[in-house]
């Protein structure tokens, strides 16, 4: 063996000695019960009795309490005490259960708190396994998808969880309600939505951002078939609400009938739009008063409620001939009441300026 | 007084392997305290009684699980991780010889964060996506760590190839170091640039450095890894020593310059690789911990080597005990506070060495 050689066979040798035991598979599922494969396709054996559910992981305790087991959830994680998300709001009793740790759930604090089964949402299969292994807890991967392109996606989680709680009424009536809401939007945008073409600034992605953070496919415009300007920058739709930083002069360039501005990043947004700004100046919508907020959607995953809600108000500034039938105010009340069992509209104006006119 | 100080060095060097073997026993005895310390902390707030309970065979289910599955792996996992990047650490500075040498100032915790990144922003591995270019793989158990680690090894190739090129001297690998450190910093920034925000998220917890990761298994591979390579290490001390008075003078005695570096470089790269791809970024231990030795124990290669063992799972497994007790419940992740503690201690040493110097 050549000297200069050798230290390249030790590291060979090394490596095969590591890489074949990093594919030891996990453990799954614990005791005996029922046995059901989650949507990444682990295999889990979950009790046949479930009272008490945990979940982790962005999007997680919103899918749980879509389908109104907020009284069967154990713990929250710890950020939800103050996150003031929709469905904290609407079921303020979750901020009174204990902590089940940081993002994502602490190990320790789960065993502890000993729900029958965690649901997780967005993170890894070997987060998720590590997890069931160190809580000695069945742990059910969803996805919670979109109501753009991945809507399946969404009803294949309510449909697991319904599987696992016994929830399948529920499951059916909110896949219901959520389809026969997008079918009314279309009916009532359909022929006049290639009108007029619209922007969404300031879109809250990864935290508050200026004007110029933007969405090319944005869930509103989407259900409602409004020409987002911004869509031609990318070429195919993604699953995930992806940000995208565009240049200040080519808002400009673009000039949008309508300009949608999300509350949650007012603070940077203001000094962009500002008076004696070119964008004041130059963009029709403000000369033509065309200019509106909305409440953010995004914080840890999607609250698709607020999707809707903020697609019925895009609908009716935009098209408010077709839109003339529909009372906003009523429409929230609605739509919060069925998802998270409570009308919150009152509270979200109160912590967020949206839903205004600008 | 040149006779005084000569007669203090005599008795100095006399009296070494003494104060040597106290300091092992001391660190062997401190580690074992802090190792119970470890285990009777969490976030579950088990009482000491109970982890004893536990740990004779009488614990009730849910505190065995919380101590055999969460504490204990956790733990062992600080100690053998601590003594990987120490160990690696008090070998590169001595090949390299440079003070500031780590096994990350050849750029391997920039390459495995790039890796990291590539699985869950790339490979999708955060289990963000419904529709994924790479479906297959993306649900793969231990992508990210396996991705991280390539990354590393590929850095550690790099690295060596260059050397190989350009010739092996202290000078070219820290450059080489340098060039890919700032080459896989500005990949890893793109890819956080192109990212949603649930895959960034998941790029920022992994680079964060956290031993909340560990299990049995990862345990168990890295003692495998870690173990070989120390007997390595120990068994080429002589050789190292020749190296740390220059490549001359080690030419002198019969040491293949050129290839020890090398090797040594390699094996060392792999601990730390290992290490790295399974917690994320745990900082400044590789570092400070052979300073340390160094400044306890002299300068004797073997001796350093083997109380950096102890010293890196000493000084570890009390940041970790720090990170889960300084604001319990909550976790800090151990990297953060390797770095906090770290940095002024470091500190206090430059100022004592250089007030020695004067």
């Amino acid at each position: 063996m050549s000297v200069n050689h050798q230290y390249y066979y030790f590291f060979i040798l090394a490596l095969l000695l590591v890489v074949p035991s990093c594919s030891l598979p996990g453990k799954d599922g614990q005791g005996s019960g029922k046995e059901l494969t989650d949507m990444f396709g682990r295999k889990v054996i979950i009790p046949e009795k479930v009272e008490r559910i945990a979940g982790v992981g962005p999007g997680a305790l919103r899918l749980l309490v879509y389908m109104g087991l907020s009284d069967r959830i154990s713990g929250v994680e710890d950020f939800e005490f103050t996150s003031g998300a929709p469905y904290m709001i609407a079921q303020s009793g979750l901020t009174e259960m204990p902590s089940i740790g940081s993002r994502g759930g602490d190990s320790e604090l789960l065993t502890l708190n000993n729900p029958d089964v965690i649901f997780m949402s967005f993170m890894s299969v070997t987060d998720a396994d590590e997890l069931q292994e160190k809580t000695g807890i069945p742990v059910i991967r969803l996805q919670s998808g979109n109501l753009r392109n991945a809507r399946d996606t969404l009803y294949r989680a309510l449909s697991l969880i319904a599987e696992v709680t016994g929830k399948h009424e529920r499951k059916d009536s909110l896949k219901a309600f959520i389809e026969n809401e997008i079918k009314e939007l279309s009916k009532l945008t359909n022929e006049n939505a290639k009108e007029f073409d619209a922007y969404i600034g300031g879109v809250s992605y990864r935290g508050s951002h200026g004007i110029a953070s933007t969405q090319a496919f944005f869930a509103p415009f989407s259900l409602l078939n409004v020409s987002n300007v911004a869509t031609s920058l990318v070429e195919q739709e993604p699953v995930n609400p992806t940000g995208l930083y565009v240049d200040v002069e080519q808002i400009i360039t673009w000039d949008p009938d309508f300009l949608f501005l999300d509350a949650a990043g007012m603070k940077q947004i203001k000094p962009d739009i500002a008076p004696e700004t070119p964008l004041r100046y130059i963009l029709s919508a403000f000369s033509n008063e065309n200019v509106y907020t909305l409440m953010p959607h995004n914080y840890y995953a999607t609250n698709f409620e607020t999707v809707l809600l903020n697609s019925w108000f895009v609908g009716k500034k935009m098209f408010p001939d077709t839109f003339e039938e529909v009372d906003f105010r009523q429409k929230a009340g609605e739509i919060f009441r069925f998802m998270l069992g409570e009308d919150i509209y009152e509270e979200m104006n109160e912590r967020y300026d949206g839903w205004e006119k600008y | 007084m040149t006779a005084g100080k000569s007669i203090k060095f005599r008795n100095q060097l006399k009296l070494f392997t003494i104060r040597q073997v106290i300091f092992l026993i001391s660190l062997v005895v401190l580690l074992f305290a802090l190792l119970l310390l470890g285990i009777s902390m969490g976030s579950s707030q088990l009482t000491v009684a109970d982890v004893i309970k536990s740990l004779t065979g009488g614990g009730d289910p849910i505190s065995n699980q919380v101590v055999f599955q969460i504490r204990l792996p956790r733990i062992l996992a600080a100690i053998v991780t601590g003594a990987a990047l120490s160990v690696s650490g008090a070998v590169i500075q001595t090949v390299i010889r440079n003070p500031l040498g780590s096994p990350f100032t050849l750029g391997l915790s920039a390459a495995s964060a790039f890796g990291a990144a590539f699985a869950i922003v790339v490979l999708g591995a955060a289990g963000a996506g419904a529709v994924s270019h790479f479906e297959m793989i993306s649900q793969m158990p231990w992508l990210v760590t396996l991705s991280a680690f390539l990354f590393g090894v590929l850095c550690a190739f790099l690295i060596t190839g260059f050397a190989r090129w350009r010739g092996s001297t202290p000078e070219i690998l820290v450059m080489a170091g340098i060039i890919l450190t700032s080459l896989f910093q500005s990949g890893t920034s793109l890819l956080q640039y192109i990212s949603t925000d649930v895959e960034l998220a998941s790029v920022v917890s992994w680079m964060f450095g956290d031993l909340a990761k560990a299990t049995w298994d990862k345990v168990w591979i890295q003692i495998i890894v870690v173990v070989p390579a120390f007997l390595f290490f120990v068994y080429n001390a002589f050789s190292f020593n020749a190296l740390s008075a220059g490549d001359e003078v080690a030419r002198s005695l019969g040491v293949n310059v050129d290839r020890l570096r090398l090797l040594a470089v390699v094996v060392a790269s792999l601990c730390a690789a290992v290490a790295t791809a399974f917690f994320g970024i745990i900082a400044f231990v590789g570092l400070v911990v052979p300073h340390v030795t160094r400044w306890l124990v002299g300068h004797n290669d073997r001796i350093v080597l083997i109380s950096s063992l102890f010293l890196g799972g000493v000084f570890l497994l009390l940041a970790d005990i720090i990170s889960r007790t300084v604001v319990a419940p909550v976790v800090i992740p151990v990297g953060i506070v390797t770095s906090f503690v770290g940095a002024p201690f470091f500190l206090f040493l430059l100022i004592r060495k250089v007030r020695k110097s004067r």
